[in-house]
């Protein structure tokens, strides 16, 4: 039998056919032992498991954690929406009341989810964990769909709409996820608990302004030390928990929130 | 045969003879197109906050196209595929005007996903970074494989018609000859060829149904997938598909009337077209109906009467914000239909049209109001998320509707929208002029012409009572729905101001005892302004200093002479201005603090002088004065607050 043309492209296509199939059960083998420790070393005890710890019970409703990320972070404006005060509240602040009528103050960061329903619905995978877990946000690769503000059950993603304001010192800082400064347009913004600070031993900016402020709501730490710091002294996490008892947004969803709020205990007086 | 001949060269004649009214319609279209793509471009340089959407309302009318348009593109699906294998025979004149209805919506469909994006610039990178975890992928790969399938399967039986425009229209500029050339392959019409090209379209048949199923479902799974109330539900792929071939179906019967009318093609679009696709429409509304009832029942019976997430988005849609679209849309785009399809006295041409245009409308709305009442619920104890589409989305939705029907308009130009010989062949080789297909029409069988597409008045008055008795239904089931469940508490943002129960008066040094806060008083007086009665109210947490100051007019909801009147609350419901103000207020800024304001105004309704009112939020007390001054004045004893 010659070589028809029919031949020919049956051949063709069966050989690419083929070598995409193989190619996919290439990554369905089993790991080697060089990458099976690779993986193994991502949950190494000494990477930290950092943790957010809320004392709902101190907060009067100050805002200093809000403006001290605003300078922080020179967060962009949130355009067209004057509830938002000026700029996009990284860490807002809710005032609200409990089933007793009870008014009290929440302060919501980003919740940091473990199982972040943003990172899942990214479709170029703009969004992912750093080694130490904290939910990030590539703004070179983000293309703006905005289905992870929707897939956010805390509204805690926020997006640009025009082109931020950025000075020329902010120009000259280096882009890097860790620090998401400049600001650009057309991409989603989130509170990235100060990764920038927190690598080199210090708290985020919001706790440091609400310890100097004096109202010790927001504690930072390490889950896996068991210690979490205001950025003034350091205390025991399990020992916070025990005596007050912390629950976590939305727990039901499944999302893994890694901010844990302490009720605030009846009256806020 | 020579009757066959003369329907070939009636079915190619708009392809030759073009009026000056096609080209005042095209050019008219294309302006639409250019203006459209004006806005965008007014979008892309400035950014894409031109448009309405923002934080919480962050998809709005562009995602609602993208849903509309992708629905209607399913017709195509449905009438080549399902009504082939079917073996339904009264579709074939009907197959091809349908697949380019499919053809033109994914056109206008698939641009709405890159118009949407906040970084358009960036698109490649949904090619080279794609996550495959991500329903925007699924999207991606089930819209470009359906986009290539369908118009595959649009042109395969389209080549023996382009031989025979190659082959007899003649007089034709040198550059269609040469797109009729390429495009039919060199079709020479043997068995041989007919055999395989049969093969082919038989092939594609099989294939196109569950890429279609698959694409509107991942479509629905845009929003399914997300954890947000009122898209957390299982039936979206299958309420998504049914919405979409209802749209679909319903898109074809206009067109197919208005091809009917101005290309004269009485001979081949007969009545029992209509008569079996609204039969099929009618099918489809019930299932959707079937489907809504599911949607909107279960979640009501269950969490309803309770203060849930839910409940809050299912009242907003059913006596809330958002009840006039809802019920306009299952009254007006599902029940009315229904009911015109299926009493024999409204199935005239007339009547199919009203219903297939009322369901395309209650199906963009539909869909809209999956969008966004989801989106402005709150997710945290907070306001509403507010959406008003601005003039840059409407002119693109405008553009994009005018680009789809400017490609229709051109493709029947270019091509026969009816298949030539795929009709004539039913006439050579079959004697059996009925079908037995699937569905089953009318009883009465024989065609007869159709009978004229226009709107007489009385008609137009009748259909216009029945459309009003749909609005008051929906008023009705508004009410209804809010007194079967009476429990629930409507979550509204309206300031109360109590004026009433101010409770009694105290010196000024008693009232700064009793108060459940730091009183503070303004510094600032106008000149004679005399503080004249403090009155304590609802435990401390409300106190009122009551001035009067002859210079000014005495404001009438007090008794007594006062002028100036500041309320201070210790109130926990709000912190803030509302989101949604009242007509009539602006919002001002005190020191930092927001607030709004109203300038005085006269009630013509009793008669009566409202004050200037200014409200403001101060830490967690919040602040009214209420005087006949202007708000600048007003503004300004605000900001000279200090503690008594």
């Amino acid at each position: 039998m010659g070589v028809t043309r029919r031949n020919f492209l049956t051949i063709a296509a069966s050989a690419a056919g083929g070598a995409a199939f193989l190619s996919i059960v290439k990554t369905l083998r089993p790991l080697t032992t060089a990458e099976a420790a690779q993986l193994t070393q991502a949950q190494d005890p000494s990477v930290r498991k950092w943790i957010w710890v809320i004392d709902l019970g101190k907060c009067d409703g100050c805002r200093k954690c809000t403006e001290a990320c605003t300078v922080e972070m020179r967060v962009p404006p949130a355009w067209g929406q004057p509830e938002y005060e000026g700029y996009q509240p990284w860490i807002q602040v809710f005032g609200t009341v409990d089933s007793d009528q009870q008014a009290f103050f929440m302060p919501v960061p980003c919740q940091n989810c473990h199982n972040a329903p943003c990172v899942k619905v990214c479709p170029v995978g703009a969004n992912y964990y750093s080694e130490d877990g904290i939910v990030l946000v590539d703004q070179l690769r983000c293309v703006g769909t905005r289905i992870c503000i929707g897939a956010c059950p805390y509204e805690r993603r926020f997006f640009n709409w025009f082109d931020p304001p950025v000075s020329d010192e902010e120009k000259s800082i280096p882009y890097s996820p860790d620090y998401n400064i400049p600001h650009r347009r057309g991409v989603v913004e989130k509170c990235i608990w100060c990764r920038h600070r927190i690598v080199d031993g210090k708290v985020p900016a919001c706790v440091e302004a609400c310890a100097r402020a004096g109202m010790k709501v927001l504690w930072f730490g390490d889950a896996a030390q068991d210690a979490v710091s205001d950025g003034q002294e350091v205390i025991s996490l399990s020992q916070m928990i025990k005596d007050r008892g912390a629950y976590r947004l939305k727990e039901d969803l499944g999302t893994d929130p890694q901010v844990l709020y302490l009720p605030p205990q009846g009256s806020t007086s | 045969m020579q009757q066959t001949k003369d329907k070939s060269e009636r079915l190619l004649e708009p392809l030759v003879s073009y009026s000056s009214g096609y080209y005042l319609l095209a050019f008219s279209l294309l302006a639409v197109c250019l203006w459209g793509l004006y806005a965008y471009s007014i979008q892309v340089t400035r950014g894409i906050g031109v448009l309405g959407v923002r934080s919480e309302v962050m998809w709005g009318v562009y995602i609602t196209n993208f849903v509309f348009f992708i629905g209607i593109s399913h017709v195509g699906a449905l009438m080549s595929a399902i009504l082939r294998l079917t073996s339904a025979d009264w579709r074939k004149p009907i197959t091809r005007l349908a697949e380019v209805v499919t053809f033109a919506s994914l056109l206008a469909a698939i641009t709405w996903p890159i118009a949407h994006l906040g970084r358009p610039d960036r698109w490649f990178n949904l090619l080279i970074y794609p996550k495959l975890q991500s329903p925007l992928v699924w999207d991606l790969l089930c819209i470009g494989t359906y986009t290539i399938g369908s118009t595959i399967f649009l042109y395969l039986p389209l080549i023996p018609d382009i031989a025979k425009c190659r082959d007899q229209l003649t007089n034709v500029s040198r550059f269609r000859r040469k797109i009729y050339s390429i495009l039919s392959l060199g079709w020479r019409g043997s068995e041989y060829e007919l055999r395989n090209l049969e093969k082919a379209i038989g092939i594609m048949t099989i294939l196109i149904v569950p890429i279609a199923i698959s694409v509107h479902t991942v479509v629905s799974w845009d929003f399914a997938m997300q954890l947000r109330t009122g898209w957390n539900s299982t039936i979206f792929g299958p309420y998504f598909v049914a919405g979409a071939l209802l749209s679909g179906v319903a898109t074809v019967v206009l067109v197919m009337a208005a091809l009917t009318k101005f290309y004269h093609l009485e001979d081949f679009i007969t009545r029992k077209h209509f008569d079996y696709l609204t039969t099929l429409l009618l099918a489809l509304v019930i299932v959707l109906i079937y489907f809504t009832i599911n949607e909107y029942m279960v979640p009501g019976y269950k969490i309803l009467s309770q203060n849930t997430m839910e409940g809050l988005w299912l009242s907003s849609l059913l006596w809330g914000t958002y009840w006039p679209r809802f019920w306009f849309q299952i009254i007006g785009g599902l029940i009315l239909p229904a009911i015109i399809l299926a009493v024999p006295k409204t199935r005239t041409i007339t009547g199919y049209l009203v219903a297939s245009l009322l369901i395309d409308i209650g199906m963009w709305l539909e869909r809209f109001d999956i969008v966004v009442p989801s989106l402005a619920l709150p997710q945290l104890p907070y306001a509403w998320g507010q959406y008003t589409p601005t003039w840059v989305e409407f002119s693109t939705t405008a553009a994009s509707f005018a680009g789809f029907f400017l490609v229709y308009l051109v493709f029947t130009r270019t091509f026969p929208i009816i298949s030539i010989w795929e009709t004539s062949d039913e006439t050579k080789r079959s004697p059996k002029t009925e079908s037995i297909g699937a569905i089953a029409g009318p009883s009465k069988t024989l065609v007869s012409r159709i009978d004229s597409v226009s709107f007489s008045r009385r008609r137009l008055l009748n259909y216009g009572a029945l459309m009003a008795t749909g609005f008051a239904l929906g008023s009705i089931s508004s009410v209804a729905a809010q007194v079967l469940v009476a429990d629930v508490k409507n979550g509204s943002n309206e300031v109360v101001v109590p004026l009433s129960n101010l409770g009694q008066s105290v010196s000024i040094s008693a009232a700064v005892e009793m108060a459940k806060f730091q009183l503070e008083k303004p510094a600032k007086l106008p000149m004679g302004s005399r503080l004249n009665d403090v009155r304590v109210g609802n435990d401390g947490k409300l106190v009122t200093l009551l001035y009067s100051n002859p210079r000014l007019p005495i404001i009438s909801i007090y008794s007594g002479d006062v002028s100036l009147a500041l309320l201070e609350m210790a109130d926990p419901r709000l912190m803030s201005p509302p989101t949604y103000l009242p007509a009539g207020f602006q919002r001002v800024q005190i020191n930092l603090n927001s607030g709004f304001a109203r300038e005085a105004s006269h009630e013509e309704f009793d008669n009566r002088n409202e004050p200037s009112q200014l409200q403001w939020w101060q830490g967690k007390v919040h602040f009214v004065i209420l005087g006949s001054l202007p708000i600048e004045q007003l503004k300004r004893m605000a900001e000279s607050m200090e503690p008594t």
